[in-house]
């Protein structure tokens, strides 16, 4: 077994037949799944400065350019404030209307098809809220 | 490029798709994508760090006072960043839960191909022992007939003989039926009726007489000698025809087509791709429903044989042990048929002159011609070489060049896989066939003037994969074949002049608890059943395990450096799976980030409830034999009873043993001990699924929850057709928490 690391691994596991290539549209995937929690906006910038253009496959070297710069955190607390800051009234739970709202008209915009699927992944109660402690969990959850 | 994990959990959420091109194997919606794309870089943002400090300090400054007094601008700003926040962690998420699913996934197929080569090899260990017994000796005479036990057929030279021999055997007509037999009833020639009776009763859990069970086989076998090792089909008449891949015994999913695509019939034909048998748990009702359309609609059903069409097969992967539980005392009878019946299936089909289907794939030694010509009967098992008068030998020396040749060559007709890289070598991974890459699918199509292949034999995540510029289809119909949620389920129909592909998914899902998990859960409870298999697979290998990590650490410190544990366990273990990536829930780290590899089997015992002793070397080493054991035991057990000899189960287990490397002294005796205790009735005779079922892993740390598999031979509880999350996700209320 060749000296592997966790960056040889998540790209293999991707690379699906084989070939040593990733399709750039999973890029993104691979990229996160090892931990780095960024933008679109910084991914594809990474991607430009590595010289990734267009639709282009991308190998093992080009990988480790894409990821060199970035750094991985921890912003667990930071989730915590942001929540905080939609939820006005500290009252632990925020609308999903609201975070639609949010989530799909600012900054690194989600879809509505994103946005479903975070919905179906956390559990609601049934009055259409969406309680911090879910929130977090799922966001957090490993 | 730009935000495409939304498509890829989108496709999990079974979308139905239309055929794709080359890499690009998940619909990108573009029109979002560039949207997107738009929109991240044209919003105007000041990036500045000292503005987001500013930000930061102002959320700082609303979370604690809860009080929000600032200009509405600010408040965007502070909006935008939450927003960006949440997004970035979002994606994280579900990128995560891809990345868990992709690992699972590894886990199983490496794990269940790492089998595969175990039964080449214990073939080979057969081999072997007969190389070392001395000639002329009983047990070599026992073996050899053993091996070749089941393949009279080919000994005789008329085939007035065979048949007279085989309708002896296996006469219908002495068995009578008992007033109070409820199930299906058949009579010849069958007719449409007769199938939709048969889908009906199967699933009410009846089950077929054995008498009409053996008519059954009898039609069926009659029927596939007057046809070709080639089939084929045309869409002239249909303008369409529908592919359906493997299927392992999982009628759940032969009904989900049947409500999805309809009967079988003039104006709907179907080819099915082999691998009909084994895994699954109604191998045989799937082999009667099929064989029954093929009786009845004989010019619009089609079926290929697949590798698990095999006697050797059977055995080891839970046919057998299926007509055993289901036709008891006239298992032997049932399992001779079906063993006949494979070996007449045909091999391949093509469709309209332009498209090959075959289970595994090609070679650059395939040759059409040959293929139509040979005598397919001969081949019981594909993975013993045919029969020889002589015994057979590892070096071949018995038997004809031409026939090794042809024999090599219905091998890569049925377990061939494709890969990117071109050339063709043999299938080491698998232990049959070859690897072809596309340049010899090129070659291949070209010297046949055909334009496609259309194979199946190889469990795709999305039901089925596009590759060698889409030359090569792999169609895959058993969904769930790991465990639940591992896979989806496809198939394929070509429709028109130019045989256009309409690919449709599915998951068929037994009940509603399933259908309401979500995408997180799911990957967590496939995950836990993968890692689960893993651990079993890790703790087998304990004491060889011990032995090299002491090498790596000399201080005895208790610790090795993570890229030396990721070593050890591959190369003792010997699978390849991220080992890197799954460190964390696999083992415990000190705080100084060195692996306490102690800690990777330390709370993991394998326990035998009549290994009484509990010697633990000895529970380890059958335990990791013990697919071969299985296998070993069940050719011994010549009447299928079950039950085999106090004294053959001692000799099945020190054959093993004179196989395994490892280093450990056992006493014979005990071996005669763990017999002894089985042997309930003192009768000297042994329930071996008893034994094989004794072995228990526990894990005391209490990591691994009851497993949620359908295990080998288990009933489903109920078979209903539902689908999948057909569509758009949708969220829905008032689901509780896991």
């Amino acid at each position: 077994m060749s000296a592997q690391d966790h960056i040889t691994e998540a790209f293999r596991l991707f690379d699906r037949d084989g070939d040593g290539m990733i399709p750039a549209s999973e890029v993104g995937t691979v990229v996160r799944a090892l931990g780095y929690i960024i933008t679109e906006a910084e991914l594809n910038s990474a991607m430009k400065k590595a010289g990734v253009s267009g639709r282009s496959g991308v190998n093992l070297a080009t990988f480790r350019k894409i990821i060199e710069p970035l750094e991985t955190s921890n912003y667990s607390k930071q989730l915590n404030e942001a929540f905080a800051t939609i939820d006005r009234e500290g009252s632990g739970v925020v609308r999903v209307a609201e975070l639609r709202h949010l989530l799909t008209t600012l900054g690194d915009k989600l879809t509505d098809e994103e946005f479903d699927i975070l919905l179906q992944e956390m559990d609601l109660d049934k009055g259409g809220e969406i309680r911090r402690t879910d929130f977090i969990h799922f966001m957090t959850s490993r | 490029m730009g935000c495409t994990t939304s498509s890829k959990v989108n496709t999990e959420m079974n979308k139905t798709e239309r055929g794709k091109k080359g890499k690009h194997r998940h619909r990108l919606d573009v029109k979002t994508h560039q949207k997107v794309k738009h929109r991240t870089e044209t919003g105007k943002r000041d990036d500045s760090p000292q503005h987001h400090r500013q930000i930061d300090q102002k959320v700082k400054h609303s979370t604690e006072t809860g009080k929000c007094d600032d200009s509405p601008e600010l408040q965007g700003q502070i909006a935008m960043k939450a927003a960006i926040l949440i997004q970035k962690w979002y994606r994280q998420s579900i990128a995560r839960l891809e990345a868990r699913r992709q690992c699972t996934w590894n886990i199983f197929q490496t794990i269940e191909y790492a089998g595969e080569q175990d039964q080449l090899k214990l073939y080979n260990f057969f081999n072997g022992i007969l190389m070392q017994i001395e000639h002329d000796s009983e047990a070599k005479k026992q073996i050899v007939m053993l091996l070749s036990a089941k393949r009279e057929a080919a000994i005789y030279d008329t085939t007035t003989e065979e048949e007279a021999r085989l309708h002896s055997m296996t006469n219908p007509n002495e068995i009578t039926i008992d007033p109070s037999y409820k199930g299906p009833r058949l009579t010849f020639p069958l007719t449409l009726a007769h199938v939709k009776t048969l889908i009906k009763a199967f699933k009410m859990k009846q089950q077929l007489h054995v008498k009409y069970l053996l008519e059954l086989l009898h039609a069926t076998r009659k029927m596939m000698k007057t046809r070709g090792n080639i089939n084929y089909a045309s869409t002239s008449i249909a303008k369409q025809i529908t592919v359906c891949g493997d299927l392992h015994g999982k009628l759940d999913d032969l009904y989900m087509i049947f409500h999805k695509n309809g009967l079988p019939s003039v104006e709907n034909p179907y080819i099915f791709n082999g691998d009909f048998v084994d895994r699954g748990p109604m191998s045989i009702e799937i082999c009667v429903i099929l064989f029954s359309c093929c009786l009845t609609m004989p010019n619009e059903v089609y079926l290929n044989r697949g590798n698990h069409e095999d006697h050797v097969m059977n055995l080891r992967y839970g046919f057998v042990k299926e007509i055993m539980r289901k036709y008891k005392e006239h298992s032997v009878t049932v399992a001779r048929m079906f063993e006949e019946l494979f070996s007449w299936l045909p091999l391949a089909t093509v469709i309209d002159d332009q498209v090959l289907v075959v289970h595994g794939g090609v070679s650059d030694q395939v040759d059409l011609e040959v293929l139509a010509k040979l005598d397919r009967h001969k081949y019981v098992s594909v993975i013993k070489p045919p029969f020889s008068n002589d015994l057979p030998g590892l070096d071949g020396a018995h038997y004809k060049l031409k026939d090794l040749e042809e024999w090599r060559q219905v091998q890569d007709i049925l377990w061939s896989d494709p890969r990117p890289i071109k050339g063709s070598c043999l299938n080491k991974y698998r232990g049959g066939g070859s690897y072809f890459g596309p340049d010899v699918t090129e070659r291949f199509l070209e010297r046949n003037n055909l334009t496609q292949l259309i194979r199946s034999h190889e469990c795709k995540i999305d039901g089925y994969e596009y590759t060698h510029n889409d030359k090569v289809l792999t169609i895959f119909s058993a969904s769930n074949y790991y465990d639940f949620g591992s896979n989806k389920g496809a198939y394929v129909k070509l429709q028109g002049q130019n045989l256009k592909h309409h690919i449709v998914q599915y998951i068929a899902t037994t009940n509603s608890a399933q259908r309401k998990l979500t995408f997180t859960q799911r990957v967590s409870v496939l995950e836990a059943s993968a890692l689960h298999d893993l651990r079993a697979k890790i703790v087998a290998m304990e004491s060889d395990l011990i032995k090299e990590f002491e090498k790596y650490d000399c201080d005895n410190k208790g610790t090795v450096s993570l890229s030396d544990w990721c070593t050890v366990m591959g190369n003792v273990v010997s699978i390849d799976i991220p080992w890197h990536l799954l460190q964390p829930k696999l083992v415990k780290v000190d705080p100084a980030g060195h692996i306490q590899w102690r800690s990777t089997f330390e709370n993991m015992r394998i326990l035998h409830r009549y290994n009484e002793q509990n010697e633990p070397s000895l529970t380890e080493m059958l335990y990791r034999h013990k697919d071969n054991l299985e296998t070993i035991f069940r050719i011994f057990d010549t009447d299928n009873s079950g039950f085999i000899t106090i004294k053959e189960f001692e000799d099945a287990c020190s054959l093993l043993m004179s196989q395994s490397n490892m280093d450990i002294n056992v006493d014979m005796n005990q071996f005669a001990d763990i017999a002894r205790s089985m042997d309930f009735n003192k009768d000297g005779q042994i329930d071996f699924n008893e034994f094989l079922e004794a072995f228990r892993i526990v894990d005391l740390e209490g990591r691994d929850p009851e497993s949620h598999k359908h295990h080998h031979g288990d009933d489903m509880s109920e078979i209903r057709i539902t689908e999948h999350d057909d569509g758009k996700p949708k969220h829905s209320k008032g689901r509780k928490t896991p």
